[in-house]
């Protein structure tokens, strides 16, 4: 025995070998640190500019009704739409998440009006202190409910010059909205990208492949309520063919279809890295770095959902009636970047989810 | 004669402590396994949340039991992986960890794993096999006697964990696994900030050179563990190996289960010979096979009927794996015949799946996305593996039957890709799913892997 190396001296020096090793910046890090810097956290810093236009829209039009304030109010809701709606691409974290469940306080929808005319037939208080709009329930708040006071069935400049009420009930929702999007930023900032981070200890993620993981199956899950809730149901594909209009999101504005495009633009987004003026790798740099490309498979799926949904004549609600056909095609072609996300990608990026969980194999 | 020869060898008494050794060691990662499964929330997320469960052929009836049931469930489970270990009531004890054990894999096929399996089989197998002989409680307690145990246990727990170590090496040979080192290059190029190795791991040589190094070492480690020579650079191999893919794949106590289960290859009384180490190095050689204790004289053959068990269950054993050459197509996409065969590590699959109900009185059709039903981890799984679909859409047709009062057809439009291949139809969208093919019978709607 003299002379030869024992296996277990052997294990006890690669255990001290591997106990003294230190760790890089991995690309799915990279790719993460770059998506929250430059996409998400921009995305929130637009939603909580949007809001505070929209908060001062309202205020000009309660101050002065008019059809010039009126149509600026309805532009400022618009507005705050576009990141609200590419928001939903990271709609697992404190958007839907407890203690949170942060998109119910402001993204309740369908809009439900019985809802939103109890209050405005009611007198409850609805702003001020710590009462107020903030205790209202999810239905009576935030921007569908902000929707129905500016674009519900006969609402005019008339509306605010004789409703009082309609206008302290907009007035107060309008507020609310402000507070959500900047409890949205805050607890995204000081909770919920350390998690991501896997920043200190018992975070939701163990690890950057579980965070990362998670990001990049929102893009799935995303097309999910896209296709099943955002046109699938009221389309009724869940009853038996029977159209459900009232199912639509932003339907008395109307502008369910831009929704459903913003939407999609927020998973261009995450996919690409290209945020308004913002730049990052996103995923299609991960893609590239580890050969495995998918730009122009991605890029043809999303520009054909596109193409699809601008090719829909008039209002989603219309279309749902008068134009089947054109919503089929939609549908279709959102199927098509649907699977290609749930399948071709996460296969690519290997983030199927996994026992969220337990073990596998 | 031949066989009195064999049923006496095997029934020729060795040292138990190599087996209790084995006893010690499974229960304890068996109780470290059941903390782990409730410390991580997995009672609440993989059994109480879901409102559907894939229960297995001819045990649908079998539900999960209520929260409280099922932290009780786990209570039972761990004080009876608590008593396989401490060798208190050992056989009841094992009875126990045995039935709860499986009756928690009962509950939902869905989280069906090979190594899950093996426990079950070692557990099955610890019921049959007096491991508490030796450093057991049982035995304080007066309630068993003897240092000794027959030759056929520590010999059939090998050629259970040796017909483990030779299926799983020979499911990778394997054009995927050997020409294209799929699936491990994808996994590999995501380990990238693992430790001291991450930066090698994205680099496809790498990964031909792990996947070549993994088929040979499962195919080869159970005759080096079995070979004295080799024994130790094998067990130090395993050691190895399990830790690495314990730290690159999310495979939980797997590694653990057969770094402590492997033991069992070395010398009957390897214990013994570890706590008296200076009386073992001035023992002659001749004396290792018996380990500790001096040869016994020869005694009685094994029985028939224990020598026939014996046989049945190493057949069974033998072809289980195989059964998937009854069926046409690629295992690893149809996946007929995957499970209970260790066909581990092998596929890297993504799917996507909804069904499309219609109405057989008149043209209502509905589309269902399994994401509003089920949980993640269920729809992840189901949309890869076409029995589950079957089966989900047999329960989706069933609802809609009994909503409806009519009949109705259920096809899918599901999607796979598997091993870095781009994604193609799993099943036949023509083919009413709402049918029940039987447990056992080949899936024609599976459509082939191109």
């Amino acid at each position: 025995m003299r002379g030869r190396v024992s296996p277990w001296v052997l294990l006890a020096g690669c255990l001290l070998l591997a106990c003294d090793s230190g760790a890089g910046v991995s690309p799915r890090r990279a790719a993460l640190d770059g998506l929250i810097e430059h996409v998400f956290l921009p995305m929130m810093g637009d939603f909580g500019a949007a809001a505070a236009t929209l908060s001062e829209r309202a205020e000009a039009l309660c101050a002065a009704p008019g059809d010039d304030t009126l149509e600026q109010a309805r532009s400022a809701w618009q507005r705050a739409r576009t990141p609200v709606k590419q928001l939903e691409v990271v709609a697992f974290g404190p958007h839907t998440l407890p203690p949170w469940r942060l998109d119910a306080q402001f993204d309740f929808w369908p809009v439900r009006p019985d809802s939103i005319e109890d209050v405005l037939g009611g007198d409850q208080v609805l702003y001020g202190g710590d009462a107020g709009a903030f205790a209202l329930g999810a239905s009576t708040k935030g921007l569908p409910a902000i929707e129905y006071l500016l674009h519900g069935p006969g609402v005019g400049t008339a509306s605010f010059e004789t409703e009082s009420r309609r206008c302290d009930y907009l007035r107060a929702l309008t507020a609310d909205l402000e507070l959500q999007a900047a409890e949205l930023e805050a607890v995204w900032r000081q909770e919920f990208i350390p998690a991501l981070r896997i920043e200190g200890e018992g975070g939701r993620y163990e690890t950057i492949g579980e965070s990362f993981g998670e990001v990049a199956n929102g893009l799935g899950a995303t097309l999910d309520i896209i296709r099943a809730e955002k046109i699938g149901r009221p389309f009724g594909e869940k009853s038996g063919g029977e159209l459900q209009p009232d199912k639509l999101e932003s339907r008395y504005a109307p502008r369910s279809t831009e929704d459903i495009l913003d939407t999609l633009a927020g998973v261009e987004a995450v996919f690409t890295g290209r945020y308004g003026d913002h730049r990052t790798g996103g995923l299609a740099e991960l893609l590239r770095l580890g050969n495995r490309p998918k730009d122009v498979t991605f890029q043809r799926h999303m520009d054909a959902s596109v193409a699809a949904l601008r090719a829909i004549e008039g209002s989603l609600e219309q279309a749902l009636s008068d134009d089947p056909e054109g919503v089929q095609s939609a549908l279709d072609a959102l199927r098509e970047l649907h699977i290609f996300l749930q399948v071709d990608l996460t296969q690519a990026l290997a983030v199927t989810v996994t026992f969220g969980g337990s073990d596998g194999d | 004669m031949g066989t009195e020869h064999i049923r006496r060898a095997l029934a020729q008494p060795v040292d138990g402590a190599s087996a209790a050794a084995f006893r010690i060691l499974f229960g304890a990662v068996m109780l470290l396994s059941s903390g782990r499964f409730v410390a991580r929330g997995w009672v609440q997320e993989l059994y109480v949340a879901p409102s559907f469960h894939f229960g297995w052929p001819g045990f649908q009836w079998l539900e999960p039991w209520p929260a409280w049931g099922l932290y009780l469930h786990m209570a039972v489970l761990a004080v009876a992986a608590a008593g396989v270990m401490l060798g208190l009531f050992y056989r009841v004890s094992a009875l126990i960890f045995l039935l709860a054990f499986i009756c928690l894999e009962f509950f939902d096929r869905t989280y069906y794993l090979n190594h899950y399996y093996l426990v079950s089989l070692i557990a099955l197998l610890c019921c049959a096999m007096p491991l508490h002989r030796v450093a057991s409680l049982d035995r304080l307690r007066g309630a068993v006697a003897g240092d000794t145990v027959p030759a056929w246990v520590p010999n059939l727990l090998r050629a259970q964990l040796a017909i483990v170590y030779f299926y799983a090496g020979l499911a990778k040979l394997d054009t995927d696994w050997l020409l294209r080192a799929e699936p491990l290059q994808t996994w590999l190029q995501v380990h990238a900030d693992v430790p001291w190795v991450g930066p090698y791991l994205a680099v496809p040589a790498v990964a031909f050179a792990m996947a070549w190094a993994g088929a040979l070492f499962d195919l080869s480690i159970g005759p080096l563990l079995l070979w004295r020579r080799t024994r130790s650079w094998a067990y130090l191999a395993v050691i190895v190996f399990h830790g690495l893919t314990g730290i690159l794949f999310p495979i939980g106590v797997f590694p653990w289960v057969m770094v402590a289960l492997t033991t069992i290859f070395f010398p009957p009384g390897w214990p013994r010979a570890l706590s008296h180490a200076t009386a073992r190095a001035s023992r002659p050689e001749g004396q290792e096979s018996a380990g500790g204790l001096p040869r016994r004289p020869s005694c009685a053959p094994l029985a028939p009927a224990p020598a026939a068990l014996l046989i049945a269950y190493l057949a069974l054993q033998l072809l289980l794996p195989l059964r998937h050459m009854l069926y046409p197509g690629e295992v690893n996409w149809t996946e007929e015949g995957f499970r209970f065969a260790w066909r581990v590590m092998l596929i890297e699959k993504t799917g996507h799946v909804e069904l499309r109900v219609h109405a057989l009185d008149d043209s209502r059709s509905w589309t269902v996305l399994p994401a509003a039903e089920l949980t993640p981890v269920q729809v992840r799984m189901m949309a890869t593996q076409p029995d589950m679909i079957a089966q989900y859409a047999r329960h989706v047709g069933q609802r809609f039957e009994a909503e409806l009062g009519t009949p109705v057809r259920v096809h899918a439009d599901a999607w796979a890709a598997l091993n870095g291949r781009p994604p193609q139809r799993l099943i036949d969208p023509y083919a009413d799913l709402s049918l029940d093919q039987g447990a056992f019978a080949h899936r024609d709607y599976i459509l082939p892997l191109q």
